[in-house]
């Protein structure tokens, strides 16, 4: 049986800014809107598993609190009386956090992380944690722990991970927008095989402190929802310097919410080619898009890297090395508590050697420069399909069957892990369906701390090509009917 | 490199790292030892091609987050 879609009409679909202005109206109130979001929550749990756990009466309770604010004159911005909820790897104060997994136990958090902290000061409703991949790792969605989550569009398929619950429930028509994490394409895969927008910034500009890591030197944290706009008003809350987090960057945050007609004007664009084959259903859709870019913007040129398998590969050493680092002595004392993939594809960081580490550290710095100078010289942004392959299904993408993990995250990682490396912005966006209906999304890629500009183009090409979410997810499940 | 010397290094690394892995760091593999060293000599390879000519006496990790900065995109200013 297929998920139940909202309609159209629905105050679930509607766009944060949208749903923002009819609870300043009065129209509306929070806790009205939490009920609703709650009760699409408990609707869609069993279909989905997008929730690890649904906090209802803290959600009521501070809606309530957003009203009576609201009634008293004080109102927080944009986000205020807004459901959210988040993949379940942010430290919450007093609260329990699984990060997907039964390793590290039932320790309560001690400091809330700074970008849920910064979400609640805008005013949004915290619906609970959502469900994800154990431990951060992974693409697929897939959790023996606490049971798979399924894609939005299509529950045979598999929702993309590692923030799976954040791309199924923001898809899904829960909740309006979602905190994600990404290390090797964990925003933006789930964000493009549920047809939204996943923004993974540039490394440092949203703080990591209470972000549970996989690799400290990739983790971007970050927004997952239904259109640019929407990312851009998440990304305003959560963006700037951090004094908890190390890596934290003290950059300008400019107002992405104005900047979406005018920043991504007189881009000057190139598609990157050579890094994976792509499906031919793929090619098609993404070379459409390209010619919807051009009217737009002008000649869209082609480039190739050399550095593009080198950055992946630094980046894959990150992620080992520093996920052994941290996993070690659980790994000793927990081993069994571990999902077979999960341990599988920490096992090799052990014994990188050291030197192999440090030479990737110590060289990040150039390679970015001769990227930057060299495949972008005279660009403003890259693109290219997020996946090289359509959505798979959870028999085709099942990492516990021995053997199969490393193929599984390289056939669906090729395009979207190396700019963690970079750590240059990406952006995934929808542009179309393939034969079975399903979503397809093209990633935008930026010199450092363009965010503005990606959510400006990820905007406009939007319009240009009417992406119509719901309408597409209608006929996705009709085609999956016609065809059983 | 040729396959029979590749497959000499995928033997010699698989009973080293059988050892290594439960002699240096106290834990015993749950994973076919065999792709665990095929995954290592693959990444080991790939970083030092990458490293190769790029290495000098005065670089530094932080120098990335430097370039970060350096370079940001024009369009990342106040208004």
């Amino acid at each position: 049986m297929p998920l139940p879609l909202n309609q159209p009409s629905d105050i679930l679909e509607a766009s944060i800014t949208e749903v923002g202005a009819r609870l300043r109206r009065k129209e509306l109130s929070a806790e009205q809107l939490t009920r609703h979001a709650l009760d699409r929550a408990v609707q869609t749990q069993p279909m989905l598993n997008a929730f690890i756990d649904i906090w209802a009466d803290s959600a009521i309770a501070r809606a309530k609190q957003l009203d009576l604010e609201a009634a008293s004159g004080k109102w927080r911005g944009p986000l205020h009386g807004i459901p959210l909820a988040h993949k379940d790897c942010f430290e919450r104060q007093g609260l329990p956090m699984t990060v997907g997994s039964k390793v590290t136990g039932t320790d309560l958090g001690h400091v809330t992380a700074t970008a849920l902290q910064r979400l609640s000061e805008a005013g949004a409703v915290d619906l609970g944690p959502l469900n994800m991949n154990e431990m951060v790792a992974g693409p697929t969605g897939q959790n023996p722990h606490f049971g798979d989550c399924r894609n939005s569009w299509d529950l045979d398929r598999i929702s993309g991970g590692s923030s799976s619950g954040s791309g199924a429930a923001v898809g899904a028509g829960v909740i309006y927008g979602a905190l994600a994490s990404d290390t090797g394409g964990s925003t933006r895969l789930p964000a493009s095989m549920n047809g939204l927008f996943g923004l993974k910034g540039t490394y440092g500009r949203v703080s990591r402190a209470g972000c549970f890591p996989r690799a400290f030197s990739l983790d971007c944290v970050g927004p997952i929802a239904r259109s640019s706009q929407d990312c851009a008003i998440l990304l305003q809350a959560l963006a700037g310097w951090d004094p908890r987090d190390a890596s934290s960057l003290d950059a300008p945050v400019p107002n992405y919410l104005s900047a979406l007609e005018t920043a991504g004007l007189a881009s000057r664009w190139a598609v990157l080619e050579g890094i994976a084959p792509c499906h031919p259903d793929i090619t098609r859709v993404f070379e459409s898009f390209i010619e919807v870019i051009q009217t737009r913007y002008g000649q869209v040129g082609r480039v190739q890297s050399n550095q593009i398998a080198t950055c992946y590969a630094m980046a894959d050493v990150f992620s080992k090395v520093e996920a052994a680092t941290l996993h070690g002595h659980w790994m000793r004392e927990r081993r069994d508590l571990y999902s077979q993939a999960v341990f599988s594809r920490t096992e090799p960081g052990l014994h990188v050697p050291a030197v192999r580490y440090l030479e990737a550290l110590q060289m990040r710095a150039k390679i970015l420069h001769e990227f930057l100078h060299g495949t972008m010289q005279d660009l403003d942004v890259l693109i290219c399909p997020t996946m090289p392959i359509p959505v798979p299904t959870h028999a085709e993408a099942d990492v516990e069957t021995p053997g199969k993990v490393f193929g599984v995250v390289t056939a669906l990682t090729p395009l979207v892990r190396p700019f963690n490396y970079l750590g240059l912005p990406s952006l995934t966006m929808p542009i179309g369906v393939d034969r079975a209906g399903m979503p397809i999304g093209a990633q935008l890629v930026g010199r450092p701390f363009a965010e503005a500009r990606l959510l400006s183009v990820a905007h406009q090409l939007s319009k240009d090509i009417v992406w119509d979410r719901l309408a597409n997810m209608n006929r996705a499940q009709a085609l999956k009917v016609e065809k059983s | 490199m040729s396959d029979r010397e590749h497959q000499a290094d995928l033997e010699a690394t698989q009973v080293a790292l059988k050892q290594t892995g439960e002699l240096l760091h106290g834990i015993v593999s749950r994973s076919d030892i065999k792709q665990i060293s095929a995954e290592v000599l693959r990444l080991n390879e790939a970083v030092r091609r990458g490293a190769a000519g790029r290495i000098q006496s005065g670089d530094h990790p932080q120098d990335f987050a430097m370039m970060l900065l350096a370079e940001a995109d024009d369009t990342n200013r106040v208004s």
